[in-house]
C-alpha cells in the first residue's frame, strides 16, 4: 500500500506541489521568525528583534491557518476527484482501512517536504528579516551565521505535518467510504445535502461566536476575540455550504449574458467547494477588514484629541518628544518673556510631577486658564471645582466624583471628570496643592496660544526669540508635532495592513487552485462548451468570472466578520490606555471591491488560459 | 435528374496519427437535406471522418467544405463561430451542460452568438423533441434518452446547415435509440435538416437514405436506402458483398 501511495504521489506531483506550496508560505515565515530570533539570542541583541519575531510569528500563525484550509479543500477535491480510481483500489482488495492509511500517509509525506522546503525559504526569510532588522531598526545582528537549533527544526516540522495531517482526517474517512462499484460508474461529484447535525452544529458556533463579542466589550478582556474568531471560522466553514451558493447567485447578478451566467452557476455549483474556497479568503479580508477598522477608530480618536487640543507652542525643557514626564524645570523668567509677548493670547504653565507610588502624573494649572487651550470635555463635575483640595481626574482613573485620595501631603477629593485624550490624562489639581504633593515651585511646560490676527510664523519667531537667552528651553509647534505622530501612527498601520495583506494572498492562491481543479474536473464540459461554439475567449471570460464571483464571496464574507471584530476590538481598546473611536473606514473598505474583482481575475488568470487549451477533441472523444 | 446540392464535401482528404493511417485519401460529398449514416468497424476512421468534416479536427491534406467554406482556411475563431452558427452536435454522452437546465441547454449556441431564439422555430423544435414539461430540469434529472432528445433540439436550435452524430444511441437502450433515431428522421423529413450520423448499430443504419463503410481510412462502400439486412451483410464481409 505504501508503494501505490508513493506511485500515486508522484502521479500526481503537480497537484501535490500546488498542496503543499500552500503550507509552505506559512512554514517558511516561521522558520524565519525562530531562525532570526536564535540568532539575536545568541549575538545578544535581543530588543530589536522581539517586535519583529512577534509580528512574524503571527503573521507565520495566520498563513498557516489559511495554508491548512486550502489543503483540507485541495485534498477534498482531489479524493472526490480519485473516487472510481479509489473504487478500483476496493475492488481488488484494499480494505478502508488502508485507503484511509494511504491518504493519511500522503498527507504525511507532503508534510515532511512542506517542513523541508519551508526550512529552506525560511533561511531566505531569515536573511531578509535580517537585513530589515540592521537597517530598519538600526540593529546588529552578525552578517553570517544564522542559527538553526534543534528547537526551529522540530517547531518547523511540527507545524507542517500536524495541521496536514489534521486536515487530511476528513478526506480520508471520505475516501475510505468509497464503494468498490464506485469503478464502474463514472461518478459525478454529488452535491451532498447538509445534514442537520452540521446546521445545528454551525448554528450554535456561530452564535457564541458572536456571543463572545458584546462580552469582550462589556468585560473588556480582548483575549476574549480570539476563541471568538477561531469559532467563527469552524462555524462559517460548519455552515458555509448552506449559503455559499445562493451567495454567490446574488454577487454574480451583475454579470449578463451566457458566459456571465455560465460562471455563476459554476460558481454556485458546488457549494461546499465556494463555500470552503471563500472561507480560505475570508480569513486574510476579516484580518484586512479589522486590521483597517482598528486603525481607523484609534485614528479618529486621535483626531478627536488634537482639535480639543488648542496649543499653538508648547515652551519647556525636556527634549524633543514632548511627554511631560521628561519636562525638566525652567528659569522663571522664561514666562514672564511669554506673558509679555504680544504675539501670544494665552499662556498657561503645567507643571507636573509624578507623586504617588504607582507613579501617575500629577499636574498643577489654572483651570480656567487651561480650559482657554485644551478642551478637557469634562464629563463630571467642573474645572471652576478644581480650587485647593480638588482634583480632576480622567474617566479612565476609574475614581468617581467624590472619591478621596490622599498624595503627599494633600488630601484631595474629586471634584471633576474629564475625558481622556491622548497627550493628557493626569490628576490635575490646583497650583496651591502642588508644592504640597511633592512638586517643583519652578515651572515647567508653557502652553501658549497665539493671538487671532497674528501671523502663526511671526509668533514663533517672537516665542523663539524671547526664549533665546535660555539653555535647553525649546519651542514646539503642536501642529508639527500632531503630524509628525500621526504619519508614524500611519507607517505602523501600513505594516500591519502589508502583513494581513499576506495572509489574503495565500486566500488568494486557494482560489486559483481551486479552479485549476475544477477546470481539470470539467474537462469534458469545457469541450463540450468549445465543441457547440464558445470561443476561447468567452471560456476563459467564463471562469474569470467564477474566479471573481468566488473571490467576492471571500470578501462579503471576510467584511462582514472584520467589521464584526473591529467593533468588538475598537470597544475593547476603548477602555485601554488607547484612545479609540469606532469608525468605519468606508473609503479604504470600498477601495477593497475593485481589489478583490482584480483579485479574483488575476486568481483566474492561470485557470482560464487552463480552460482554453482544452483539446475539444478529447474532451468530447472520452469514452 | 437534378444534381442535389451537397452540404459538406470531403476531397481527397487524409490523416495520419503517429503510424496509423486514420484517413487514407477520403472523397465523400454529403447532400443537403438527407440523413447519411457513416459505418464501419472501430479504427476505420469513421469517428475521425466526422471530427474533421465538423471542423473538431484538422487533417494533413485534401480539403473539407460547410456550404462552400473552406475549412481548412479558417483560424480556430472562424472555426468556433462556424460550429456555432453553421453545425449542430450531438454526441454519445456528456452531451449537456449540467449547469443549464435543459431550456438553457437548448439555446446555449444562440446565446453564445448574442442572438435570441426565433420563437415559433423555437416552439417547432421543442414540439419535435417532445419535451415540453422536462424544459426546466436540470440534465441530471433527466433520463439518458431525454439528454440525447435536449441535445438534437439544441443541435437544430440555429438551423445549421448540417447536424452532426455521433454515435447517439450507443448509451441508450433500445427504445430511448429508436427515438431519438426517429426524432433524427424527422428533423430530415419535416425540417429538411441535412443528418450525418456515425454508428456501428445496422439498426440505426436503417433510419438513413445512405450508408458510407469505411475500412482502414477508406470509403469501401456506398449504399442508398440502406436496409438493415444489407447492412449487416456488410459488415459480416464488406468486401466479399461488395
Amino acid at each position: 500500500m505504501i508503494r501505490v501511495t508513493l506511485r500515486g504521489l508522484w502521479a500526481r506531483r503537480w497537484r501535490v506541489a500546488l498542496t503543499g506550496f500552500a503550507a509552505v508560505v506559512g512554514v517558511a515565515v516561521v522558520a524565519g521568525a525562530l531562525i532570526i530570533s536564535d540568532t539575536a539570542d545568541r549575538s545578544g541583541s535581543t530588543e530589536e528583534v522581539d517586535l519583529v519575531r512577534t509580528i512574524m510569528l503571527l503573521a507565520g500563525g495566520v498563513a498557516v491557518l489559511v495554508g491548512t484550509f486550502i489543503v483540507n479543500l485541495t485534498m477534498s477535491v482531489t479524493i472526490a476527484q480519485r473516487t472510481r480510481e479509489l473504487g478500483l483500489l476496493r475492488c481488488i482488495g484494499a480494505d478502508q482501512r488502508q485507503l484511509r492509511r494511504s491518504v493519511l500517509l500522503e498527507a504525511l509525506v507532503v508534510g515532511v517536504l512542506a517542513a523541508l522546503a519551508g526550512l529552506a525559504a525560511g533561511y531566505g526569510v531569515a536573511m531578509a528579516l535580517r537585513a530589515v532588522i540592521n537597517t530598519g531598526f538600526q540593529g546588529d545582528l552578525p552578517g553570517d551565521g544564522l542559527v538553526l537549533s534543534a528547537r526551529t527544526v522540530f517547531t518547523v516540522f511540527a507545524v507542517a505535518c500536524v495541521p496536514m495531517v489534521l486536515s487530511a482526517l476528513v478526506p480520508a474517512r471520505r475516501a475510505g467510504r468509497v464503494a468498490p462499484v464506485a469503478a464502474l460508474h463514472d461518478v459525478v461529484p454529488s452535491v451532498g445535502r447538509l445534514r442537520t447535525w452540521r446546521i445545528v452544529a454551525g448554528v450554535l458556533t456561530l452564535a457564541v461566536a458572536f456571543g463572545t463579542l458584546p462580552v469582550a466589550v462589556a468585560t473588556r478582556q480582548g483575549l476574549l476575540l480570539l476563541p471568538g474568531a477561531a469559532l467563527t471560522l469552524v462555524g462559517v466553514r460548519l455552515l458555509g455550504p448552506l449559503f455559499a451558493g445562493r451567495l454567490a447567485e446574488v454577487v454574480g447578478v451583475p454579470l449578463r449574458g451566457a458566459v456571465g451566467e455560465l460562471g455563476r452557476r459554476n460558481a454556485a455549483r458546488s457549494p461546499d467547494r465556494t463555500a470552503a474556497t471563500a472561507s480560505a479568503l475570508m480569513i486574510g479580508l476579516a484580518l484586512l477588514t479589522l486590521v483597517n477598522v482598528i486603525f481607523a477608530s484609534i485614528e479618529a480618536a486621535v483626531l478627536d484629541d488634537y482639535h480639543r487640543d488648542r496649543v499653538d507652542f508648547q515652551v519647556w525643557k525636556g527634549g524633543p518628544d514632548p511627554t511631560v514626564s521628561r519636562a525638566a524645570p525652567m528659569d522663571p523668567r522664561v514666562i514672564g518673556r511669554l506673558r509679555g509677548l504680544p504675539e501670544l493670547s494665552a499662556v498657561v504653565t503645567v507643571d507636573c510631577v509624578a507623586a504617588d507610588d504607582q507613579g501617575e502624573m500629577f499636574c498643577a494649572a489654572d483651570p480656567g486658564q487651561l480650559a482657554r487651550v485644551v478642551d478637557l470635555d469634562i464629563t463630571q463635575g467642573s474645572h471652576t471645582a478644581v480650587s485647593a483640595g480638588g482634583v480632576a481626574v480622567s474617566e479612565r482613573s476609574g475614581r468617581p466624583l467624590g472619591a478621596t485620595m490622599h498624595v503627599g501631603h494633600a488630601d484631595l477629593t474629586v471634584t471633576a471628570v474629564y475625558h481622556v485624550t491622548d497627550n493628557f490624562n493626569a490628576y490635575l489639581l490646583s497650583p496651591a496643592d502642588f508644592a504640597r504633593i511633592g512638586g517643583d515651585p519652578e515651572p515647567m511646560t508653557a502652553l501658549t496660544q497665539v493671538a487671532p490676527g497674528v501671523d502663526k510664523r511671526a509668533a514663533r519667531s517672537a516665542v523663539v526669540s524671547a526664549v533665546a537667552g535660555f539653555p535647553g528651553v525649546d519651542v514646539h509647534d503642536r501642529a508639527e508635532f500632531h503630524e509628525h505622530d500621526l504619519a508614524q501612527f500611519r507607517d505602523a498601520s501600513a505594516v500591519y495592513r502589508a502583513l494581513t495583506g499576506l495572509a489574503a494572498l495565500m486566500g488568494l492562491f486557494g482560489v486559483a487552485t481551486t479552479l485549476a481543479l475544477s477546470i481539470v474536473e470539467r474537462r469534458r464540459e469545457l469541450g463540450l462548451l468549445r465543441a457547440v461554439g464558445m470561443q476561447r475567449r468567452q471560456l476563459r471570460s467564463m471562469v474569470r468570472a467564477e474566479g471573481v464571483i468566488v473571490a467576492l464571496v471571500g470578501a462579503a464574507l471576510g467584511l462582514i466578520v472584520g467589521i464584526l471584530f473591529g467593533w468588538a476590538a475598537a470597544g475593547v481598546l476603548a477602555h485601554s490606555s488607547q484612545p479609540t473611536r469606532f469608525t468605519l473606514p468606508i473609503g479604504a473598505l470600498a477601495v477593497l471591491l475593485p481589489l478583490v474583482v482584480a483579485a479574483g481575475l488575476l486568481a483566474a488568470a492561470v485557470p482560464a488560459r487552463l480552460a482554453a487549451r482544452v483539446d475539444v477533441l478529447r474532451a468530447v472523444t472520452a469514452e | 435528374m437534378k444534381e442535389p446540392v451537397v452540404a459538406v464535401r470531403a476531397v481527397g482528404v487524409s490523416k495520419r496519427y503517429a503510424k496509423v493511417t486514420a484517413l487514407d485519401d477520403v472523397s465523400v460529398a454529403i447532400s443537403a437535406g438527407r440523413f447519411t449514416a457513416v459505418l464501419g468497424p472501430s479504427g476505420s476512421g469513421k469517428s475521425t471522418l466526422l471530427h474533421c468534416l465538423a471542423g473538431l479536427d484538422t487533417v494533413d491534406s485534401g480539403a473539407l467544405y460547410i456550404e462552400d467554406v473552406n475549412l481548412r482556411s479558417l483560424d480556430d475563431r472562424q472555426l468556433t463561430r462556424l460550429r456555432r452558427d453553421r453545425v449542430g452536435f450531438v454526441f454519445q454522452s456528456f452531451n449537456l451542460v449540467p449547469t443549464l437546465t435543459a431550456a438553457e441547454n437548448v439555446v446555449l449556441p444562440l446565446r453564445l452568438a448574442g442572438r435570441t431564439p426565433d420563437r415559433s422555430w423555437m416552439e417547432r423544435v421543442i414540439e419535435a423533441v417532445r419535451l415540453g414539461d422536462r424544459l426546466g430540469h436540470r440534465p441530471a434529472e433527466l433520463s439518458g434518452g431525454q439528454q440525447q432528445r435536449v441535445a438534437v433540439a439544441r443541435a437544430l436550435v440555429a438551423r445549421p446547415a448540417v447536424v452532426f452524430a455521433d454515435e447517439p444511441t450507443g448509451n441508450l437502450d433500445s427504445r430511448a435509440g429508436a427515438d431519438v433515431l426517429t426524432l433524427l428522421r424527422r428533423c430530415v423529413d419535416e425540417f429538411g435538416q441535412t443528418v450525418v450520423m456515425v454508428t456501428h448499430d445496422p439498426v440505426a443504419a436503417g433510419y438513413a437514405d445512405r450508408a458510407l463503410f469505411l475500412a482502414d481510412g477508406r470509403v469501401v462502400d456506398d449504399l442508398p436506402s440502406p436496409t438493415v439486412e444489407q447492412v449487416l451483410d456488410r459488415q459480416r464481409g464488406p468486401r466479399a458483398a461488395a
